[in-house]
């Protein structure tokens, strides 16, 4: 996994907008329209062997050996490995980021991530509707509305006590 | 990373000095526009900062 560290740096620059933590966006990046639309789809993918590593390197080999791991296809994220231990690991993309973000269309950003049982199930769903609507083409409004829609309807599920993620 | 219901990163005492934990609101940064938010439920990201990468090299850390 060492010689990841230059992906590990890629992933934590990706943290930075992933998990919305406003004190380390830096200003020139706030200030900046570099990423005001959807890059290529192409710029968001991954070789799938790349992203399987990338996305297991979140947890310690004791929690993402067992997990599953999801890959991101052209319609949304795929199951590549099917796991037994409730963790689930994935790289996720920009548009994970606030809504609001600068880096929200940010085709470099690669966030990985191992979500427990608890997390799998109340934040994982949100992820999943976030990116299909992005591989759809649709727009962060459209991508707002469906998820007010979404909760409204009980479609999304409530938060669970207890979720976490890893992120190292 | 914790995703909490929590409206103040201060519970967990988040940003204080020398603490590792930070906060951050999942749906948007800026409160400026409250009402983009109405309708999603409330949600709070917390991280805490560990010294180390799951393959035990060191992580860099958050300077204040």
């Amino acid at each position: 996994m060492r010689a990841a560290t230059r992906e590990r740096m890629i992933s934590i620059t990706a943290l930075v907008p992933v998990i919305s933590i406003c004190f380390l966006v830096p200003k020139a990046a706030a200030q900046s329209d570099k990423y005001s639309k959807m890059a290529p789809v192409d710029q968001y993918l991954m070789e799938r062997n790349a992203e399987i590593l990338l996305a297991r390197s979140a947890a310690p080999d004791s929690i993402s050996s067992a997990a599953t791991i999801l890959v991101l296809g052209r319609q949304g994220y795929e199951t590549a490995v099917r796991g037994k231990n409730g963790f689930v690991c994935m790289v996720e993309r920009s548009w994970m980021a606030a809504f609001d973000s600068p880096e929200f269309w940010n085709p470099k950003v690669r966030g990985a991530e191992c979500l427990n049982r608890q997390a799998a199930r109340s934040i994982l769903p949100i992820t999943d509707l976030r990116t299909r609507m992005v591989m759809a083409g649709h727009t962060k409004a459209e991508i707002v509305l469906a998820l007010k829609a979404a909760f409204d309807n009980k479609q999304l599920p409530d938060l669970e006590n207890g979720n976490m993620v890893y992120m190292m | 990373m914790f995703f909490t219901a929590l409206k103040d990163g201060k519970d967990w005492g988040a940003g204080a000095s020398g603490s590792p934990v930070v906060s951050g609101p999942y749906w948007f940064l800026s409160s400026k526009e409250p009402s983009q938010a109405k309708g999603l439920p409330p949600i709070l990201v917390f991280a805490v900062e560990v010294a180390k990468w799951s393959d035990g090299t060191a992580a860099p850390m958050h300077q204040e």
